[in-house]
């Protein structure tokens, strides 16, 4: 009962803070990337924030809890280093072109309404299937806690993320959040020493879970071995987790998810803060979401932001460049807010119609843009030579390399752990984006865009921002020290030094 | 021994993704401080024109 009456006055909150802010909207830059206005703290609480959803607490946590709990930390890793490249890398240059949509940042860099237009589309199709997936995973787990059947819970929960999102846009899923990620770091901190108490104290319940004999290697770098294994060879999980952390890792860099929060970033020097701080907290984080809950708040805030990207991409990247027409900011508002409106409610009847299956819906959807966007996103800003029919080929054959990889799976082909869907997909983006710019040519255009990207903006007070932006790499490095005492002292130490 | 080595890279990523962005931002500050220093000295030549410099650096 005390979860629920706690979940239900964090949903009034979330609802309420969308009504008010939404009195603040009054334009299409604000509903869009909330005026270009986020701090350091706001940036970081919304990438990471949508970034952790129901996929993470409960899809993957279903897998550690399946017995490989380190191969995912090892996955952990590799995906965690998408921020810091990924804002070094993409976040800054898509700042600096003061898009208000990522797709609107690809069709302006390559002067064409046709590239445009199908990276909105994959936006559409991709995000709205991990949405799909986010909203089943919290109404599955709202059933649970309270007591209702998944129909009304699903019901709830769209109510919610929609209603904030559809009055407040950008501004209000920003706002949100923050509180969210505040919400689920604390609630992650303050469990953790609950459940290991729970579990027989410390180092006990350590130890012990390391040699159950019922789960062998439950806490080895591999996972368990033997009956309810299903990871392969312990160098093959090794191989899967390195592949699929490296595609998550381009996932955060250059999602639509993930990249457009730069966009709304006040000045770079807060957009390469944010990237360096959610880096930091995203390691630690993960040790406590093995384990830990706080995700309804977690569910929320990727259901907004997925619901404000699909809005926006089909107002301002599909039905003003479809019609070839400029809309004013007061029918721009109205469209995006109608668009969402018709949009959640799909979302809505599929989550009903569909059975769950929150993680493989989630791997599947956010692994299409590591492969139709990730080679064009950062050629974009460091090739002279690609063209806009090699950017348009390469996400339409990142897109079906995957769908096709998928489709095998599906049919019963055995693919080694190598060729991943996403690998297809890339390996294809990649030969055919750099295949067909051979045969095109580059206009002055685009080169003079890129050109304008490619020139930092000095910040008017630039010895005090670099002074600050300094800092953050000395914090994330003793972060650094600090996670390996921690895994040293509650992890290493007690399942494979001190064994009874 | 799997498990040592995970106990140190997982820390020592963020230490690895530390000193990568920390070299980001050093070669960032070394492009402003040569462009500031280029653009002074452009405008010292140009003495009759006190126009301020673009306010922008490559990369």
């Amino acid at each position: 009962m005390a979860f629920t009456i706690g979940i239900v006055v964090s949903f009034i909150v979330y609802v309420c803070i969308g009504l008010f802010l939404s009195r603040k909207v009054k334009s299409s830059e604000e509903y869009y990337v909330s005026g270009r206005s986020g701090s350091t703290l706001m940036i970081t609480g919304t990438l990471v924030a949508s970034f952790l959803s129901t996929v993470s607490f409960m899809g993957e946590a279903g897998f550690s809890y399946d017995g490989y709990p380190i191969l995912l930390l090892i996955l952990v890793i590799f995906n965690a280093s998408g921020y810091v490249f990924g804002v070094f890398l993409f976040g800054r240059y898509l700042r600096r072109s003061q898009s208000l949509t990522v797709p609107e940042y690809f069709g302006n860099r390559f002067q064409s309404n046709k590239v445009r237009m199908a990276a909105a589309i994959t936006t559409v199709f991709g995000v709205a299937a991990y949405l799909v997936a986010v909203t089943q995973g919290a109404a599955v787990l709202l059933s649970e806690i309270s007591g209702t059947s998944y129909a009304i819970a699903l019901l709830i929960m769209w109510l919610v993320y929609s209603s904030f999102t559809i009055l407040s846009g950008a501004r209000g899923v920003m706002v949100n959040d923050t509180i969210m990620f505040f919400l689920f770091s604390i609630a992650t901190y303050l469990a953790f020493p609950y459940i290991i108490s729970a579990a027989g104290g410390f180092p006990g319940a350590i130890t012990k879970a390391a040699h159950l004999p019922a789960r062998p290697d439950l806490l080895s770098w591999h996972g368990i071995t033997g009956e309810g294994a299903y990871m392969g060879t312990p160098w093959e999980a090794l191989i899967w987790a390195v592949i699929l952390g490296l595609v998550w890792g381009a996932v955060i860099a250059i999602s639509p998810w993930q990249s457009s929060r730069y966009l709304m970033a006040k000045s770079e020097h807060v957009a390469i803060r944010s990237g360096v701080w959610a880096a930091m907290n995203m390691v630690p984080t993960w040790l406590g979401i093995i384990i830990v809950s706080g995700i309804m708040a977690a569910a929320l805030s990727s259901a907004s932001s997925f619901l404000q990207l699909i809005g926006s991409s089909i107002t301002r990247d599909l039905m003003e460049q479809s019609r070839n027409k400029t809309y004013s900011d007061k029918k721009l508002l109205r469209a995006s807010r109608i668009s969402m409106i018709v949009i959640s409610i799909i979302i809505l009847l599929i989550g009903l119609w569909q059975p769950p299956s929150v993680m493989w819906i989630g791997y599947f959807a956010a692994t299409l843009f590591a492969a139709s966007w990730g080679p064009i996103a950062f050629a974009s800003v460091y090739s002279k030579t690609v063209t806009k029919d090699g950017a348009f080929w390469s996400i339409i054959t990142g897109f079906l390399g995957v769908i096709l990889g998928e489709s095998l799976k599906k049919l019963g082909v055995q693919l080694p752990v190598y060729v991943n869907p996403v690998i297809i997909g890339v390996v294809l983006s990649t030969c055919t984006l750099f295949i067909v710019s051979r045969f095109g040519v580059v206009t002055d255009e685009e080169r003079a865009f890129q050109e304008r990207i490619l020139q930092r903006p000095i910040d008017p007070n630039e010895a005090n921002e670099m002074a600050i932006t300094r800092k953050y790499p000395g914090y994330l490095m003793i972060s650094g020290i600090m996670i390996i005492a921690i895994t040293f002292a509650f992890y290493y130490w007690p399942a494979f030094v001190a064994m009874p | 021994m799997g498990e040592f080595i995970f106990s140190i890279c997982y820390g020592g990523s963020l230490i690895f993704m530390g000193v990568v962005a920390w070299a980001f931002l050093q070669k960032m500050e070394q492009q402003t401080v040569i462009f500031l220093q280029e653009a002074g000295n452009a405008n010292r030549k140009r003495s009759t024109d006190k126009k301020s410099p673009q306010g922008k650096v490559g990369i």
